[in-house]
């Protein structure tokens, strides 16, 4: 082989934003021909270092080398250029046009704007029966399945002559038989000489497609490893770091009454869910990414599901969010900008909007009741905002967050779901939530928390739910001795 | 000083409107001898005051996102009817009473389609202007014409045109109270407090256990309302019921509202703004009728001034940085 | 086997229905008046229409992208009356024309920058050109329809025939077919197709999503005021308070014709067809002796329920209801 042996060498490539360092220090080659994996739990720098690889964001610091030169693409067109294709999490594919017309699509040569037919034509069709004989080139793009789709932007990257192709969570929408086609896909593209980056949280897939992984933790880079001589364990272990805990506090309640009692819940993702709820207690729900927590959130306020619900002993049912509020149940939701807040409004608006009446006299919503409310918990929480008038949307993310959970507590409900109450949170305000979060227990109140992060779990919680692919694998009482190398290979997935 | 520059950036597209009205005012003052009186501001608040009425309630809805095509029609259609009952022996306030009710009811139409069948409001509020126009029109006719203006009794008259308390015209009175009714449920309210949180972000309105589909749907029945509202004032007023009347008013609603800075998107504006923003229109086309100008160049003024001062208020706009 | 199933396709098609409709339509007023079913009849209903026709057409391609055009009307009035004062100036109809499309454009181009530059919806750049335009419209002319001093061949355009075949029934056919290759044949209807479908997935691919935008402005300005030119030389008057209606009728048409107002979906085919339905309906009721009141009630019904009809329910999902109501469905019966 004439060219280097490395088709990519990265060479401490870190991305400043004001105030944070999403990725510093990271350096490692990506070897031809070879399927490269990228891990890291959320927050970890993953989408970051695809942006700047694909041209989407410069980096601050740092030189890539393609093919032994050096790459800085300034724009996305600049990476495609020079062979470097991504399928992004969101497919960049339009449904309304045929999979000809999508693979064409922006390179067409034209006569007086009519497209001539293109040489690539060809080529097109050869590698699309390759992958799948059931599609053809004049199908309509929206009649295909994900994966099919999928398919169709690999056969665009490879007709526009790449030989790079990065790839960010392609399976996270695919049902089992779609992944093990892209699967497929992926290892025969490798035998064609293709260099592949993929990311995935799904360890299984990585695994069973990727000869090496490049772990990322906190924006830097862990270990580049070979996958032959990895269990899942270890890559777990590297992903997640040393477990730091704050010590465990056992929450005060006597725990001797049921609130909740959860039988049987089936959906798409989940499988066979049980589990129950006492008064004052913690309970913790933790899993890797896609194990199924939030799915288990969701059911609980309101998505369908199949099973039975009890709620102090009681049967019921509900389909949407506001069914379950009237139940008791209140959720800080995980998508804090798109289901959390009201980013236009300030924080003296956002908090009373779950409980209206607990700001109106006389039938009229009181200004000087929502101040003092809005008063109450900034002082409690900490919110670092020039006033109650603020705006949501100019909070950092931190302070959003206690405004929602503010808004929830405002709601005055007995069962508090809580999905990720911590994300993108510093430090301080972490401890401050989690106190929070123990205080209420301490009144009685019931807590579900799921969360990726075990630090939290085992700081926080009474009894801990392990959960890996959509099922429940263990249930775990707390103890200031946890054996978390155990709950790390339960979530890994390994047998018990 | 510093105070204003702050405000100024605050709520760009206000300042720059008050800046405008403020220039307009002392222009006009020194332009022409017959500005500053009270015949010539009463005229103009009588112009204004239709499109006022209509628009407080409009504001409230395109705050929680959503917005009707179909207020010129409903005024025409709560106008001819009102004149039609009034005429065939109805008492006035019966007649009154119906009208509303039935203008409530154009306003749950919008609302059926609109919020609980989620047709796009372009659509079916332009689908109701059709209906409620050609309504109006047929109307009209059984009652033997194009307009009905003979034979309506004497107090259907003296109603649009008594003074209240011997001083205010009536439709001036209807739209203080209007902008008051609305200016209260913007501050006082849930429904104020949940228009603006459906305008915002409709889905975590939703996951706050917000019932938006019953909050935009009461917000198009007052819609409805104060459009049959200004209906009545204005057919009681003129002495003339119409059916053509009112056409294109509601863009000039719209105008209005956007010149006081509510987004289209919702969740941003007020009824203080879209009264400024009203007034302006008011006193553009006011002046330019003063100054002896032709009619025509207040549609390119009203044009001018609406894109200009979205063009001024973007650029000024520091949230979007 | 495949013109069964290309038949099958097209009977799942949206237009397949409304041309179902048209027909229908068609028979019923051929049945109950004896006027309607006359070639004169159809001339005349497609002469007056043929505006709407041609600029409904080039407006579907610009709602493809998810855009649309309110100031069709005034740009209608305004060229409709420039037309008409250029030629009473003696200058030759067909400059005149020409310097009155090139003015028309100048709509196009305005709008197309206050929304793809200046980052202003739709929505209210348009509605600023509607009350700009209708007010020069109303300008230029003082006010006054322009209706002496036109020369004698103003309304040739319009009246005349070739081979008993009326010019604007002509001229609508070669614009609606050359804006029909365009939007099936040619990149301008691909791209609009999908900036309207998948804006980012157009950006990325390469696509310059503001120029196509903008272009499709400047097409419909140019049609609203070719049909301006033909509106004029109708009626045989510059009338700047023409057509009050015309922009809504043509969002009706290609609202009811299947296109979405967020882009990515729409036919050309299907607005000339659903154009064609609202032209009927009130022709025939006209026929009918039906008021034109009538009408109006008859098409704000009309509009509510047929895109309640196409947003809520398709073809397709009709004909599975069908064959599930004659088999239905057995409980568990496994295939594997």
């Amino acid at each position: 082989m004439q060219r280097s042996d490395n088709v990519i060498e990265i060479e401490n490539i870190g991305k400043n934003f004001p105030g944070v360092q999403a990725l510093k220090g990271v350096s490692f080659n990506v070897k031809r021909g070879t399927v490269h994996c990228i891990v890291g739990e959320n927050g970890a720098g993953k989408s970051t270092f695809i942006k700047i690889l694909t041209g989407a964001q410069p980096a601050s610091i740092g030189k890539i080398k393609l093919n032994g030169k050096f790459f800085a693409p300034h724009h996305v067109s600049d990476a495609i250029n020079q062979g470097i294709s991504c399928l992004y999490q969101e497919l960049n594919i339009v449904d309304e046009l045929t999979i000809e017309e999508n693979i064409s699509l922006g390179q067409e040569k034209h006569r007086f704007l009519f497209p001539l037919k293109s040489k690539n034509l060809s080529k097109a069709k050869d590698i699309i029966a390759d992958f799948d004989d059931t599609i053809s080139l004049s199908d309509q793009v929206k009649s295909l399945s994900v994966a099919q789709k999928q398919i169709v932007e690999i056969t665009r990257a490879l007709v526009a002559d790449c030989s790079v192709l990065v790839m960010d969570e392609p399976t996270a929408a695919l049902s089992i038989g779609e992944t093990t086609k892209i699967m497929r896909v992926i290892k025969r593209l490798r035998e064609t000489g293709m260099t592949i980056i993929y990311i995935s949280h799904k360890l299984s897939e990585i695994f069973e497609i990727g000869d090496y992984v490049t772990i990322l933790r906190d924006g830097e880079m862990v270990e580049t490893k070979e996958l032959k001589t990895m269990q899942q364990s270890d890559l777990v272990r590297l992903m997640l770091g040393k477990i730091v805990a704050e010590n465990y506090i056992p929450s005060k309640g006597d725990h001797n009454k049921t609130v909740l009692e959860v039988k049987n819940i089936s959906t798409r993702k989940l499988k066979n869910i049980n589990f129950n709820l006492k008064n004052g207690e913690i309970l913790g729900f933790y899993g890797l990414l896609g194990a199924g927590k939030t799915e288990v959130a969701e059911i609980l306020y309101g998505h369908k599901y199949t099973g039975q619900i009890y709620k102090n002993g009681k049967l019921i049912s509900f389909n949407t969010a506001r069914g379950a509020l009237q139940h008791g149940f209140v959720l800080v939701p995980e998508e804090r900008r798109e289901e959390g807040i009201f980013g236009l409004l300030s924080i003296q608006r956002n908090i009373p909007m779950m409980n209206m009446d607990s700001v109106t006299r006389h039938g009229l919503v009181s200004n000087k009741a929502e101040g003092e409310l809005a008063d109450k918990y900034i002082k409690m929480f900490q919110i670092a905002a020039s006033s109650r008038k603020h705006k949501v949307a100019l909070l950092s993310g931190g302070n959003q967050q206690k405004v929602v959970i503010a808004k929830c507590l405002n709601r005055d409900a007995d069962v508090f779901l809580m999905d990720e109450p911590t994300r993108g949170v510093d430090i301080g305000a972490k401890q401050e939530i989690h106190n929070i979060i123990r205080d209420l227990a301490n009144n009685g109140k019931s807590i579900i928390v799921f969360s990726s992060e075990l630090q939290e779990i085992i700081g926080l919680c009474d009894r801990i739910i392990l959960m890996y692919d959509g099922m429940v694998r263990e249930i775990l009482e707390n103890s200031n001795n946890i054996d978390t190398d155990h709950i790390m290979d339960i979530v890994a997935g390994k047998e018990k | 000083m510093k105070k204003i520059v702050n405000l100024f950036y605050s709520d760009p597209q206000k300042m720059v409107l008050a800046g405008i009205l403020l220039a307009l005012i002392i222009g006009l003052t020194f332009a022409s001898p017959n500005f500053l009186s009270v015949t010539n501001f009463t005229n103009v608040l009588l112009k204004v005051a239709v499109i006022v009425i209509i628009a407080s309630a409009a504001n409230m809805l395109m705050v929680a996102g959503k917005f009707d095509l179909s207020v010129g029609a409903i005024l025409a259609f709560s106008g001819i009817l009102h004149a039609y009952m009034s005429k065939h022996g109805i008492p006035i306030g019966f007649s009154i009473l119906i009208t509303l009710l039935v203008a409530i009811c154009w306003g749950g139409l919008n609302a059926l389609t609109v919020c609980v069948l989620g047709i796009n409001p372009v659509i079916a509020t332009v689908g109701s202007l059709f209906i409620a126009r050609g309504l109006a029109s047929l109307i009209a006719r059984w009652d033997g014409g194009a307009n009905i203006m003979l034979g309506l009794p004497r107090n259907f008259v003296d109603f649009g045109r008594e003074p209240v308390f011997g001083i205010f015209p009536l439709a001036i009175v209807v739209m203080v109270f209007a902008v008051g009714v609305f200016i209260f449920i913007e501050k006082y309210t849930k429904l104020g407090r949940y228009a603006y949180s459906i305008g915002t972000n409709i889905k975590a309105a939703r996951m706050s256990g917000i019932n938006t589909v019953g909050i935009t749907s009461l917000l198009y029945i007052l819609v409805g309302l104060f459009a049959g509202l200004s209906g009545i004032l204005q057919t009681s007023r003129v002495g003339l019921a119409a059916p053509t009347v009112g056409k294109g008013l509601e863009f000039d609603v719209i105008v209005a509202i956007i010149l006081g800075g509510t987004s289209m998107m919702g969740g941003v504006g007020s009824t203080f703004g879209m009264v400024l923003g009203a007034l302006v229109v008011g006193f553009t086309g006011n002046g330019l009728i003063l100054l002896g100008i032709d009619f025509y160049y207040q549609t390119i003024a009203y044009g001018l001034i609406l894109i200009i001062t979205l063009l001024l208020s973007q650029k000024f706009d520091v949230r979007k940085s | 086997m495949i013109i069964q199933l290309k038949l099958m396709a097209f009977m799942k098609n949206q237009n397949f229905v409304l041309l179902l409709i048209l027909i229908a339509l068609n028979i019923f007023f051929s049945i109950m008046s004896n006027s309607f079913f006359q070639l004169n009849n159809y001339f005349n209903m497609l002469t007056q229409s043929s505006a709407l026709l041609l600029t409904a057409a080039a407006a579907t391609l610009l709602m493809k992208t998810g855009n649309f055009d309110l100031s069709t009307t005034a740009n209608l009035a305004f060229s409709g009356v420039l037309y008409a004062i250029l030629a009473t100036w003696g200058i030759p109809l067909i400059f005149a024309a020409v310097i009155t499309l090139a003015a028309g454009m100048c709509f196009g181009l305005i709008n197309g920058l206050l929304v793809t530059r200046y980052n202003i919806s739709p929505f209210i750049a348009t509605l600023g050109m509607m009350f700009i335009g209708g007010g020069v419209a109303l300008l230029i002319c003082g006010g006054q329809s322009i209706r002496t001093g036109l020369p004698a061949n103003f309304t040739v355009l319009m009246r005349a025939d070739i081979l008993g075949f009326p010019v604007p029934i002509m001229i609508a056919i070669i614009a609606i077919f050359i804006l029909w290759v365009a939007a099936n044949f040619t990149l301008i209807g691909k791209y609009a197709m999908a900036i309207g479908s998948n804006k980012n997935a157009a950006a990325l691919a390469g696509i310059n999503v503001d120029r196509v935008i903008l272009g499709l402005f400047i097409l419909v300005a140019a049609t609203a005021s070719l049909a301006g030119i033909m509106t004029a030389s109708r009626i045989g008057t510059g009338d700047p308070r023409v057509a009050e209606f015309f922009f809504m009728d043509v969002i009706v048409a290609i609202m009811l014709g299947g296109t979405s107002l967020t882009g990515g979906r729409g036919t050309v085919i299907g607005t000339i067809i659903a154009a064609l339905i609202i032209i009927i309906i009130g022709n025939g009721l006209n026929m009918l002796n039906i008021l034109v009141f009538w009408q109006t009630v008859i098409k704000g019904l009309i509009l509510i329920f047929a895109v309640t009809a196409n947003e809520k329910i398709s073809f397709t999902q009709v004909i599975l209801w069908l064959r599930l109501l004659r088999n239905p469905p057995k409980n568990s019966c496994p295939h594997k």
